[in-house]
């Protein structure tokens, strides 16, 4: 008797446990549930507005006289905050602005699989990045306390700034992130395949351009802010090694700026076309579009396979003897020189011809 | 009742397993590193690298006898069809670690692998033979043309040997990058077009002859680094496109498919 349930509840405590593994993952989210999470982050936000700008632009304004004198006095570690970090957080940001209304309006039960699948992505990304704020807003008070400190003159301790750059490159990720989604989120909504098949609007292009922006901007965050800047600093990638490697690395880098700056001028700066692409036009620059960013996880691979903070902090560039163990590091490195260089360059050209007058 | 209870518990248990073995190995990711470490293992540390140690045995052997009028043609193509090899090694090896799996993928693994492995004996083959008469080679030894004109007797069956396998391993890789790589920006129509006139080309004749300076002239023009850019630009250059599709489609009478196979048609 006692064996036979000992085995039964064995046998049952089997089916509780696939019954569990059933039902973890089955929490729904809807529109309201986002609704709800895109407050919280609006609070976030003005709960912390000395930090944020005033007109609506999530962009950091103020870092104190000290430091906005050292930004002014194009100090390049400085120069990179309101280059690099404030122009990325501000371009995702409105991305996801933007879309939003067009997300809560959408009929939720006419929703489909992929877009249930993304609503809930989306979800959890805007509560990331709203968690992320009060923490930012912390390492900025310290940053700013830390250099009212000193005179005109003074550098204040470098490591603070490295420290800073360090929580806002979290920051900034978990933006780009909540724009990355909320770009799925409007393509699950099958809203460009009908754009293909239909006459569409200057409006129309307007969108679809915008939707390439947010595509393309993990490039340049991923890079210069996620994989670099949140595990170590620039003199670690750019001064070590010999010649030829540096020249190498820096010049990637060197292209990548460039390439950033190319990215705003058009996707920020641009005269969108005011005629109305023909659907043969748009269908062009979808497939390109597809196409490219198929190429473009192939530049995501290679980044974190090259770890680049490995191979600066550990083998000091020197790619001999980091092939010994990781031994696709130079396909990697020769993966991202070609799409940095080639690809990448010929995409922005392309649908900037397209897209812009 | 017991003995049915413990029976029936025991066998529950057991299709749980292999109920929990079979959905493990349906939701595994495939593994497609194994051509890829395959490749680079060739080209970094095999014989289609500069640094192993055949590689530079054979390159000074040819070189030697190509400066003293041996089999001169022969020779040359030869070491220019190696040399062809050498790049098309590297431009697999930038992309097989991008590619995803797929059934050709799994059908010509073991065909790659086997065919380098049997080009890396050819070589170490030669490298062993040429070690062994080091003195002879030497420009001291005094019989050393009459030996140069008789080694290359001894050699060309396994030189030859070393290009037909790199050849078939070639001719397997492109079957795979044409299936396995998603990237339309690397695995385009042009580039398509170029792995198959490479897969040709790369191959001994009837007369048992292989065009070693044409082969690497066209690999030079677009599967080196520099070369490949060619490709990259298919995407975004109607130019290409039209140029790509013509040479698919009317290649004998097309007026640039002969400047494609001389690596000169620029984008």
């Amino acid at each position: 008797m006692k064996t036979k349930r000992f085995f039964l509840a064995l046998f049952l405590c089997f089916c509780s446990v696939f019954t569990v593994f059933g039902l973890v993952g089955c929490k729904d989210v809807t529109l309201g549930t986002l609704k709800e999470s895109y407050e919280f982050l609006s609070n976030q936000i003005s709960q912390n507005s000395q930090v944020f700008a005033q007109d609506g632009t999530l962009l950091v304004e103020s870092y104190g006289k000290k430091v906005d004198a050292n930004i002014i006095a194009n100090k390049s570690e400085y120069v990179e905050l309101r280059d690099l970090y404030n122009s990325t957080l501000t371009i995702a940001f409105e991305y996801a602005q933007e879309n939003k209304d067009f997300i809560l309006l959408l009929d939720e039960a006419a929703l489909n699989k992929a877009s249930k699948a993304a609503l809930k992505t989306l979800n959890a990304s805007v509560n990331d990045f709203a968690n992320s704020i009060p923490r930012f807003v912390e390492a900025h008070q310290t940053f700013v306390a830390h250099f009212q400190n000193f005179s005109d003159d003074a550098q204040g301790d470098a490591s603070v700034l490295l420290r800073f750059k360090k929580t806002y490159g979290e920051m900034v990720k978990k933006c780009v992130d909540f724009s990355s989604n909320t770009a799925k989120m409007v393509e699950s909504t099958e809203i460009f395949e009908l754009l293909k098949k239909t006459q569409p609007s200057a409006a129309d292009t307007i969108t679809i351009s915008q939707y390439i922006r947010a595509k393309l901007l993990p490039i340049f965050s991923e890079f210069k802010i996620t994989e670099i800047a949140n595990k170590m600093n620039w003199q670690l990638l750019l001064n070590n090694g010999d010649a030829q490697m540096k020249q190498t690395l820096q010049a990637l880098v060197g292209n990548l700026d460039t390439h950033f700056a190319n990215y705003k001028q058009t996707f920020l700066h641009g005269n969108i076309k005011t005629q109305p692409l023909s659907s043969e036009e748009i269908n062009d620059v979808f497939n390109l579009t597809e196409n490219f960013l198929v190429e473009m996880e192939s530049f995501f691979q290679a980044l974190y396979g090259l770890d680049l903070n490995t191979f600066a902090s550990v083998y000091k560039n020197n790619m001999k003897e980091y092939l010994k163990t990781n031994q696709f590091a130079e396909v990697y490195l020769q993966k991202l020189q070609q799409f940095v260089n080639v690809s990448l360059d010929n995409f922005i050209k392309t649908v900037s011809s397209k897209l812009y007058v | 009742m017991k003995k049915r209870w413990l029976i029936l518990t025991i066998v529950l248990i057991v299709i749980a397993i292999v109920l929990a073995i079979v959905f493990v190995n349906l939701f595994r990711p495939k593994n497609t590193q194994a051509l890829a470490k395959n490749v680079t293992s060739v080209t970094n540390s095999g014989y289609l690298s500069e640094e192993n140690s055949s590689n530079k045995q054979i390159d000074q052997y040819l070189e030697l006898l190509s400066s003293q009028n041996i089999e001169k043609e022969e020779v040359e193509a030869f070491f220019k069809a190696y040399q062809a090899f050498e790049v098309a090694g590297k431009f697999f090896d930038r992309q097989m670690i991008f590619s995803t799996y797929s059934k050709t993928y799994q059908n010509n693994l073991k065909n790659v692998q086997k065919n380098f492995q049997h080009a890396q004996d050819a070589a170490q083959k030669l490298e062993n033979y040429l070690l062994d008469n080091l003195e002879k080679i030497d420009d001291s030894f005094v019989g050393r043309p009459q030996w140069l004109v008789l080694s290359w007797q001894d050699c060309k069956a396994d030189m030859k040997a070393l290009l037909v396998y790199s050849g078939n391993a070639f001719e397997a890789l492109t079957n795979i990058f044409v299936n396995s790589v998603a990237s339309k920006i690397v695995n385009n129509t042009f580039c398509q077009v170029v792995l198959q006139h490479f897969r040709q080309t790369a191959k001994f004749s009837n007369e048992e002859t292989l065009d070693g300076a044409a082969l690497l002239s066209f690999a030079n023009a677009y599967l080196s680094v520099e070369g490949e850019k060619q490709i990259l630009q298919h995407e975004f250059s109607q130019d290409l496109q039209n140029k790509a599709k013509d040479l698919q489609e009317k290649q004998q009478e097309s007026e640039f498919f002969k400047a494609f196979v001389e690596g000169t048609l620029i984008v």
